[in-house]
């Protein structure tokens, strides 16, 4: 991985201000992405993966750091050149009962970014245009002039694809866009979306809290809790070696076809998040951890390599050895 | 395209006219419409303001079907007639209402945080003013005229478009094909115009409908009192306030005025109801 990271947030931070404080929906992320990879970021329900995929393409403001594309901070840009970047990032949503206007023909939701982006300089290649895109994420063009009403779940999200798509994007933030679709379906989405991958070379920000879908289309995986990155590593190296409590938690909560009562989930979490408004120093996880020690919410934990591009913040791992349990 | 337009307006239509009053007031409102258009094909002009003392104060006869009034004008002419200027002027007025007080809607709820409040807020001090009294005082302070009755009453309207509007714009602001505009960097203008304001027709069309009535009371109102459309334009609230003197011995000329105008805010306000229940998505099937 020598060249440049496609895309790199810095210290990326996004609050809330609430009226009880400060929610720390995302706090604190670094990462990189190259380009044609595929980073997936997994963690439960309210632990800001959505909200780092939006803040990541500026669909909401950042609280703090950087959000680097080749290299250049473009949370910085003005309009004119925003409206520029807007081309290269592009999102695909979780709903796809929600993200399509539902006053809209499947042409006319396609056609509408090449519009504002003036891509294509007359209707006719407007109308030509809209039939690739169609034809590339697999939408049959009859389908040009129903309404999204019409159609189901795994047509309604390929058409936010091809939306995504019309402007070409090199980088595209998933957010779960196969959790609200049949399990039949979802499979025939991330094939359509690792083959676009392969195609186009586009690097994706895959969200999902489904550890099996995650495993299947990314490269690397960064696992999240309460805002904070608690775990990063190549894909087969999370899967081998969780390193991370809370990995270890999410990954025997995979469901495994057996009947033997010794594979049923061994390490099930207890308790509720805690609260995300003002968090307390110190590790998130601790109040949660089989394996919490009271150095654990002493102070801020980094992230520490434990392995080759395996990065875990947890005490155990910290000065090796002292803790180990 | 028009398959969907057709089959969703069909469902509408079907709703709408399962409710009987709706549909008797919508042809009735829909005949008011037409004599009104068509009022120079089916009555003479000149019968409107000639004034004929020799006719004065006449009671309904075959020729003068509603009688006629202290000038000697034809009251069912006047009637007519009236019908165009009320309907005219009320159109016009809660059309502009529609507008101003809908985009401040729109932009309230698009933008939130302070731009709402503001909006908002103002809109709260103006709805705080009774209509009646801040279209009395809008034409007082401009002087009475066509124009400033429509510009009192698009001032004293706006408000309640403004909080329908946003209130019908919030559940939407957040979806995510809003989102998805904003990701390929959709103008704000464009958001509004095109993703969001769509969406919200409904409540929108519902809204004008009931509105159309209430203006044309305070239409009426105003002018009773001598604010609002002037003499001798026939209009439906300055007959009645003529009629009022003679209200004792000529009863007739008071009933015409008064019907026409209870007639019209009934239609418009049942029709109001009606497309409320059919274009209510909680009561679709």
């Amino acid at each position: 991985m020598s060249e440049t990271p496609l895309i790199e947030t810095r210290h990326l931070k996004k609050f809330f201000s609430t009226p009880k404080g400060l929610l720390h929906a995302v706090d604190d992320i670094s990462l990189s992405i190259f380009p044609g990879q595929t980073l997936g970021v997994v963690g439960e329900s309210g632990c800001g993966k959505s909200t780092l995929g939006r803040v990541m393409i500026r669909l909401l403001p950042a609280t703090g750091g950087e959000v680097l594309y080749r290299g250049e901070n473009f949370l910085a840009y003005n309009g004119r050149r925003m409206k520029e970047m807007r081309k290269k990032v592009q999102i695909i949503f979780q709903d796809p009962y929600a993200s399509l206007n539902p006053r809209m023909t499947v042409s006319e939701i396609i056609a509408e970014p090449l519009k504002v982006c003036r891509i294509c300089p007359d209707k006719e290649s407007m109308q030509k245009k809209i039939r690739e895109l169609m034809d590339t994420v697999g939408l049959a063009p009859r389908l040009a002039n129903t309404y999204p009403h019409e159609l189901d779940g795994g047509r309604r999200q390929r058409i936010g694809i091809a939306r995504a798509l019309a402007v070409s994007p090199e980088f595209i933030v998933c957010d779960e866009p196969v959790s609200a679709l049949d399990v039949s379906i979802q499979a025939q989405i991330l094939n359509l979306l690792m083959d676009l991958q392969d195609s186009y070379k586009i690097a994706y920000l895959f969200i999902t809290h489904d550890l099996s879908v995650v495993r299947h289309i990314s490269d690397e995986i960064m696992v999240m809790y309460l805002g904070q990155c608690v775990e990063k590593a190549p894909s087969q190296e999370l899967f081998r070696n969780p390193a991370h409590p809370y990995t270890e938690a999410l990954l025997s909560a995979i469901p495994i076809p057996s009947v033997r009562p010794e594979d049923k989930m061994k390490n099930v979490i207890r308790g509720e998040l805690s609260s995300p408004i003002n968090p307390k120093p110190g590790c998130r996880f601790a109040a949660r951890c089989p394996y919490a020690t009271s150095a654990c919410t002493q102070q801020a934990i980094p992230l520490t390599e434990i392995a080759p591009n395996h990065m875990v913040a947890c005490t155990k791992y910290q000065d090796k050895g002292e803790h180990h349990g | 395209m028009e398959k969907k337009g057709r089959s969703q307006s069909g469902a509408i239509w079907f709703r709408f006219q399962k409710n009987k009053l709706a549909l008797i007031s919508l042809v009735i409102l829909g005949a008011i419409v037409l004599a009104a258009l068509f009022a120079n094909v089916l009555i003479d002009p000149e019968l409107v303001t000639t004034t004929n003392s020799s006719l004065r104060l006449q009671t309904p006869s075959a020729e003068h079907w509603f009688g006629t009034d202290l000038y000697g004008r034809d009251v069912l002419a006047r009637i007519v007639y009236g019908a165009r200027v009320s309907l005219t002027v009320s159109v016009t007025a809660v059309f502009g209402a529609l507008i101003v007080g809908g985009l401040l809607g729109a932009v309230a709820a698009y933008f939130g945080g302070h731009v709402e409040n503001i909006i908002m807020r103002i809109m709260d001090i103006f709805m705080a003013i009774p209509s009646l009294v801040m279209a009395i005082a809008v034409v007082a302070a401009l002087g009475a005229s066509t124009v400033n009755l429509v510009v009192a009453l698009i001032v004293a309207r706006a408000p309640q478009f403004a909080r329908v509007v946003r209130s019908a714009i919030l559940p939407i602001r957040d979806l995510e094909y809003v989102e998805a505009a904003t990701a390929c960097g959709t103008s704000h203008r464009r958001i509004i115009l095109r993703h969001i304001l769509p969406n919200v027709l409904g409540p929108i069309i519902v809204q004008t409908t009931l509105q159309m009535g209430h203006c044309i009371i305070q239409i009426a109102g105003l002018s009773f009192v001598g604010l609002g459309i002037q003499p001798p334009t026939p209009e439906w609230g300055s007959m009645l306030s003529e009629a009022r003197e003679y209200m004792r011995r000529y009863s007739f000329l008071v009933v015409p005025p008064g019907l026409a105008i209870m007639i019209t805010v009934f239609c418009f306000n049942r029709i109001g109801d009606g497309l409320r229940d059919a274009l209510d998505p909680k009561l679709k099937n």
